[in-house]
C-alpha cells in the first residue's frame, strides 16, 4: 500500500475511530503499547478464557507514519487473524463485541448440531453401535450446552460491566483486578471449562486458545480434516536438510582452488549443481549426530554417487518420500488412509488402528495414525535403516522412530513437522518442519515413474552381451 | 401343518433379511451413498483363467467335485510342505526335468506358494474358469501375426542345457540385454497379470487393497507395490501418455464401479497384450458378501475377439506387506552374468562345469 493510500485509509479509520465506543478506544491504547500516537488500527475479537476474556487482534491496517513500517502486521488483504503477535490478556472489552461473539458462537453451535444430527441419521442405516452411542452422547452435550449458553454470556456481560466501571473511574489496575478472581469469576471459569472440555465447541475453542485459525473441511463421512489431494514439497530438503550454500555438484572432489564436480558428473554442468537453502532442521539448524554417525555422514557425502539409495531407485523411506522432488497423493477414505508416491511407485498404507510391533522391517516402515485435534499424527517405525534423509548423506539406523504431524493451515497448505528419534545415531530427538503444497492444477495427478528401468544401465549395463560404448 | 408352514415362512423371511443385512454390513455406504469397497481382498483361487479343454462349455462343477478338487490340492501342498532332505544331492546338470515356477533346479516348496485352496464361487456356482465369454471359457485364437511372433519368441525358451546355445545361431540371444527379460524378472511389474488390468490371481501375493475416496479409487497390487489410482468421472490422458498399467478412469453405474483402462505401453501387465489393449472392469457387491470382479478385454491386434471373465474377491483380515522387489533383485544381474560366463565357456572351449 502506497503512502498516500495509507493516509487516505487512515482518514477513514480515523473517522471510524472517533465513533468507537469508549472501552474500545482504551483497548486500542492498551494494544498500541508505548506508541501513543495510535498509528495502527486494530480490529479486535474476544474469546472466553479461563481468566475471563482474551483479546485477539484480528487485523492491523492503515499506518500513515513511516516509522511504523517495521512493525509486524498481517496482510490485510488476506484477512488472516494475527494471533500471537498482538494477542493480549486484558479485562478491557466491550459488550457489543461480546454480543457479536455470542451470536457467532450460537451460530456455530447450530451448524454443529445440524451436521451432527445429519451424521447420526446417516449412521442410522449402518450398524455401528459404538459410533452411534458416541454421537448420541455428543448430541446430548450439545443440547445441555445450549441450555447453559445464555446464562454463561449473561454472566460475562455482568463481569464486563463491573470491570469497565472500575477502569473508567480509575479504580485499581486492570491486571490487578484480573488477578483477583471473585466468586463469579470462578463460576464463569467453571462454566467455560465445561464448555471447552466437554462441549461441542471443543475444536473451535481449543483451536482459538491453541492458536489455530483455519478450520479445514472434513473428509466426507468422517469428523477429520480432509487431506485428500496431490501434494508436493517446494524446497531443497532432498539436497540437504541442513542449511547450506550452493555447491557445484552433489558429488565433489578437491580442485586446485576449492571443490569441483567429480569426474562422473562433470557433464551435467549447472543442472547437477546443489541449490542453496536455509535448511529445514529446527533449532540451531544442525543434526545432532553422535561422533561416529557424523563421520559416517561425511563419508556418505564424499561417496554420494555410490551410496545414495535414490541413485539406484530404491524405496525412499519416511520422511524423505515426502520431500523428494515428486508429487504424492493422499487417499483418505472413510475407513482408510493411504499415501501413493510418484517416485519409484512407493506406497504406504497408514493404519488407523495400531497393530502393534511390525512383524518385519521394511524400506517404508509401518505407519500408524492418530489424531491430535485436527492434526494428523503418524508414527513410523520398523524402517530398515537402509534409507537416507537426503542427497547429502544424512542417515539413520534401524532404530529410527519418525513422528510426523500434518496440519492443514489453509486449503492448499500442510504444515509438515517431523520429530526424528534414533538413539543409535543422534544424541537427542530433532525436528524438521516444512510446508507441503497442494498441486492445484486441474489435472494434478501422480504418474508412472518406474525408475527401476532407468537404472538398469547403471546396475546391469556392464553385463550386456555387447556393453554400450562410453 | 399350518403352524409348520408359518414357521418355515418366518424362518425363510428372517433368513432373507439376515442375508440382506449381512450384505449391507459387508459393504457400508459412503457419505455420498456409494457402496464402500475399501478393504483387503485375497483373490487366490485354484480356478484357472482358462477352462481345461476337456470340460468344454461346462461353466461350473458340483459342490462334491469342488470338495474333491480342494482335497486334491491340499494333498499336493502337504506333500510339497515336507522337509527337504538335508543329505540330498545337488540337482543334476540342467535340472531334474520337473516343471513349475521354481524352474527345474530346485526352488520354492509349498511354504512360498499361496495360490489358493478353493474353487472360486460366483453366485453359488463353483466355477471351472475365470473366463466366461467365449462360452468355452478360453481366450479367442491369436491373430495370425501374433501367432507367428509367438512361435518365434518361443524359440528363445529352451530347457537349460548348461551351454550358451544361442551362440549357434546368428540372432540375438535371450539374455543379451536386461530389456529382453520379462517385466517380472526386472521388477517392473508382477507376473501373470497380477497388477493387470485385468487383475488375475497368481502363484502368491494375491492380496489386494482398495481405498475409496469421493474422487478416486485406489487398488494396491501386492506384487511390486503397484498402486492403481483410478480417477473418477475424468477423461483419459492424451494418447502419447502411456504406461504399463495404462490410464484408468472410473464411474458409477448404480452400485457398480466401472473402470475403463487404455493408454497402455507396448508391454502391458496382461501378458501377450499390446498397446492397443482396452480393458473394462466392473466391481460390485455380490450376495455372498464378496466383491464380484468382472472384466472385458479387447485387443484386436492380438486376439480374434473380445473376451470376458469374472470371479469373486473374498475379504481378508490380512494386510499388504511391502514387496521391495528391485532393492533385492540379485536375480537379473546374475542371469546376465551367468549368460556371459556360458558364452565365455563356448569361446574358450571350456565345459559347463566351470
Amino acid at each position: 500500500m502506497g503512502l498516500l493510500a495509507q493516509y487516505e485509509a487512515h482518514q477513514v479509520r480515523a473517522a471510524e475511530y472517533n465513533n468507537l465506543p469508549r472501552a474500545r478506544i482504551r483497548a486500542h491504547q492498551h494494544l498500541s503499547g508505548p506508541d501513543r500516537s495510535l498509528t495502527s488500527y486494530h480490529r479486535i475479537a474476544l474469546t472466553p478464557d479461563l481468566d475471563g476474556l482474551r483479546l485477539i487482534t484480528l487485523l492491523t491496517t492503515a499506518c500513515p507514519r513511516t516509522n511504523c513500517a517495521h512493525r509486524p502486521r498481517p496482510d490485510p488483504a488476506a484477512g488472516l487473524p494475527l494471533r500471537g503477535v498482538m494477542a493480549n490478556r486484558s479485562p478491557i472489552a466491550h459488550a457489543d463485541l461480546l454480543q457479536q461473539y455470542k451470536r457467532r458462537y450460537v451460530a456455530r453451535m447450530h451448524t454443529q448440531t445440524s451436521s451432527v444430527l445429519a451424521g447420526f441419521s446417516r449412521m442410522h442405516t449402518r450398524r455401528r453401535p459404538l459410533r452411534q452411542a458416541l454421537t448420541s452422547l455428543r448430541i446430548a452435550t450439545l443440547f445441555i450446552n445450549r441450555l447453559f449458553i445464555n446464562r454463561l454470556f449473561d454472566h460475562l456481560f455482568d463481569r464486563l460491566r463491573d470491570r469497565r466501571n472500575t477502569r473508567l473511574t480509575g479504580m485499581g489496575h486492570p491486571t490487578e483486578s484480573a488477578a483477583q478472581p471473585g466468586p463469579r469469576t470462578l463460576l464463569a471459569s467453571a462454566l467455560l471449562f465445561a464448555f471447552v472440555v466437554v462441549g461441542p465447541g471443543t475444536a473451535f475453542a481449543a483451536g482459538h486458545l491453541a492458536g489455530e485459525h483455519y478450520t479445514p473441511p472434513r473428509a466426507p463421512g468422517t469428523t477429520h480434516p480432509d487431506f485428500n489431494g496431490v501434494w508436493q514439497a517446494m524446497n531443497e530438503a532432498n539436497y540437504d536438510l541442513e542449511a547450506h550454500v550452493g555447491r557445484p555438484a552433489m558429488s565433489l572432489r578437491e580442485g586446485p582452488h576449492g571443490p569441483l564436480p567429480s569426474a562422473a558428473v562433470i557433464a551435467l554442468g549447472a543442472v547437477g549443481a546443489v541449490p542453496p537453502s536455509l535448511g529445514v532442521v529446527k533449532g540451531d539448524g544442525t543434526i545432532p549426530y553422535k561422533p561416529q554417525a557424523l563421520a559416517k555422514r561425511d563419508a556418505n557425502h564424499a561417496d554420494w554417487l555410490n551410496r545414495d539409495p535414490e541413485v539406484k531407485c530404491y524405496l525412499p523411506g519416511i520422511p524423505r518420500a515426502n520431500y523428494i522432488d515428486h508429487p504424492f497423493q493422499i487417499l483418505q477414505g472413510e475407513r482408510s488412509l493411504f499415501f501413493a508416491y510418484q517416485y519409484a511407485g512407493a506406497v504406504r498404507d497408514v493404519y488407523l488402528k495400531d497393530p502393534g510391533l511390525a512383524p518385519v522391517d521394511s524400506w517404508m516402515g509401518q505407519s500408524v495414525a492418530t489424531w491430535d485435534g485436527d492434526t494428523l499424527v503418524i508414527d513410523v517405525t520398523a524402517q530398515n535403516g537402509e534409507t537416507w534423509f537426503d542427497r547429502a548423506g544424512n542417515h539413520h539406523s534401524g532404530q529410527l522412530h519418525v513422528r510426523e504431524r500434518y496440519t492443514l493451515t489453509g486449503p492448499d497448505h500442510i504444515r509438515y513437522q517431523v520429530t526424528i528419534t534414533d538413539p543409535e545415531t543422534f544424541t537427542r530427538p530433532w525436528d524438521i518442519e516444512m510446508i507441503l503444497y497442494r498441486r492445484v492444477e486441474a489435472n494434478a495427478q501422480i504418474m508412472q515413474f518406474k525408475c527401476v528401468e532407468y537404472v538398469e544401465e547403471l546396475l546391469y549395463g556392464k553385463w550386456r552381451r555387447h556393453p554400450l560404448e562410453d | 401343518m399350518k403352524c409348520i408352514k408359518t414357521s418355515v415362512t418366518l424362518l425363510l423371511s428372517a433368513g432373507a433379511m439376515c442375508a440382506l443385512w449381512a450384505q449391507a454390513a459387508e459393504f457400508p455406504r459412503t457419505a455420498d451413498g456409494k457402496p464402500d469397497f475399501s478393504g483387503f481382498y485375497d483373490i487366490a483361487t485354484i480356478t484357472p483363467l482358462q477352462r481345461p479343454e476337456f470340460l468344454g462349455d461346462r461353466k461350473f462343477i458340483s459342490a462334491e467335485e469342488a470338495e474333491e478338487a480342494r482335497s486334491r490340492v491340499a494333498a499336493r501342498k502337504s506333500e510339497g510342505d515336507k522337509t527337504s532332505d538335508p543329505e540330498r544331492d545337488a540337482p543334476p546338470d540342467g535340472g531334474d526335468g520337473s516343471p513349475g515356477a521354481a524352474g527345474n533346479v530346485g526352488g520354492y516348496n509349498s511354504f512360498w506358494i499361496d495360490n489358493g485352496d478353493d474353487t472360486n464361487q460366483v453366485n453359488g456356482e463353483f466355477r471351472t474358469s475365470i473366463i466366461v465369454e467365449p462360452a468355452n471359457g478360453r481366450r479367442p485364437k491369436f491373430t495370425k501375426a501374433t501367432q507367428a511372433k509367438r512361435t518365434k519368441r518361443r524359440s528363445n525358451y529352451r530347457k537349460n542345457s548348461g551351454t550358451a546355445w544361442w551362440l549357434e545361431r546368428d540372432e540375438a540371444g535371450p539374455y543379451d540385454n536386461p530389456e529382453q527379460r520379462p517385466l517380472a524378472e526386472r521388477c517392473l511389474l508382477g507376473f501373470g497379470s497380477t497388477s493387470g488390468p485385468p487383475m488375475l490371481p497368481v502363484l502368491y501375493n494375491n492380496v489386494k487393497q482398495i481405498v475409496q475416496t469421493p474422487k478416486h479409487v485406489m487398488i494396491l497390487n501386492e506384487m511390486v507395490h503397484d498402486a492403481r489410482v483410478i480417477r473418477m468421472d475424468d477423461k483419459h490422458l492424451p494418447d502419447t501418455i502411456r504406461s504399463y498399467m495404462g490410464d484408468s478412469i472410473g464411474h458409477w453405474e448404480g452400485d457398480t464401479l466401472v473402470v475403463d483402462t487404455s493408454n497402455f505401453n507396448d508391454r502391458p501387465g496382461l501378458s501377450g497384450a499390446s498397446s492397443s489393449l482396452h480393458v473394462v472392469e466392473r466391481f460390485q457387491a455380490a450376495t455372498d458378501g464378496t466383491l464380484l470382479y468382472s472384466f472385458t478385454v479387447n485387443d484386436d491386434t492380438i486376439w480374434e475377439g473380445a473376451w470376458s471373465g469374472e470371479y469373486s474377491w473374498p475379504k481378508t483380515d490380512s494386510v499388504v506387506f511391502e514387496y521391495a522387489c528391485h532393492e533385492g533383485n540379485y536375480a537379473l544381474g546374475n542371469i546376465m552374468r551367468g549368460a556371459r560366463i556360458l558364452e565365455q565357456d563356448v569361446l574358450t572351449g571350456k565345459g559347463g562345469d566351470e
